[in-house]
């Protein structure tokens, strides 16, 4: 990913927009939207699954959190040791972002 | 939480996108100097709609924004887990969906169309613009 790129992934990220990526020949998805928490009012909630993948297939949850905000969520995922046993930042050179 | 625009604030910022393509009559925008379509702006300047297509030409997402130039609407189709559970679909099927988004920029869970919002755009999904 060049810099422009990965500023404006991690700005989408930050938001909780959509993202598609492809890993290692695998695609995911990654999204943060707004719910209702259990106790009542909006919690920021954050999920990465497969969209494709050879032995995870599609709809496999690698990783989803609730927080207080956005903000919390996305920098969790950032340092998730999802991809193959690294986190976003060591695995980004591999990572393709797609849509 | 807090906006996320700066022109809808009112500030004049530089509009980092270029038009390369519609969908009929809906600007398709590509920002400038990145080589795919990765996302189409928090904030509109000079239409209330915009569309992103995927790499094969069909349409991925259609954004809405209000007369503060603010994203108040999405409708895209791709995978979501959770509406394919709901619906009984396989995980990886292409839903046809919408999130709406507050004057803050947050943003709700995937819900299916609304019959009035798939009666006007569902047959724009589905076919090739390129």
């Amino acid at each position: 990913m060049t810099e422009q790129e990965m500023e404006s992934l991690l700005e989408t990220l930050f938001w909780g927009e959509e993202l598609e990526v492809e890993f290692r020949g695998s695609r995911y998805f990654i999204q943060g939207y707004y719910k209702e928490g259990e106790a009542g009012g909006q919690v920021a909630h954050m999920e990465a699954f497969t969209i494709e993948h050879p032995t995870l297939g599609a709809g496999h949850f690698l990783w989803q959190m609730d927080a207080a905000a956005m903000s919390v969520c996305a920098t969790a995922f950032l340092r998730a040791k999802i991809w193959d046993g690294m986190d976003f930042i060591r695995a980004e050179r591999e990572i393709e972002w797609i849509g | 939480m807090g906006g996320r625009g700066t022109y809808a604030s009112g500030n004049n910022v530089p509009y980092t996108y270029e038009t390369v393509g519609n969908v009929a009559g809906i600007k398709v925008l590509k920002k400038i100097g990145q080589k795919n379509q990765h996302k189409l702006p928090e904030e509109a300047h000079s239409s209330s709609m915009y569309a992103r297509l995927n790499k094969d030409g069909t349409l991925r997402e259609l954004r809405f924004y209000d007369g503060k130039h603010r994203l108040r609407l999405e409708i895209a189709s791709h995978p979501e887990v959770p509406l394919a559970k709901r619906g009984g679909l396989p995980a990886g099927t292409p839903i046809l969906h919408y999130h709406t988004y507050d004057k803050d920029f947050v943003r709700s869970p995937a819900e299916f169309l609304t019959p009035a919002m798939r009666k006007r755009y569902a047959q724009l999904f589905g076919r090739s613009w390129t």
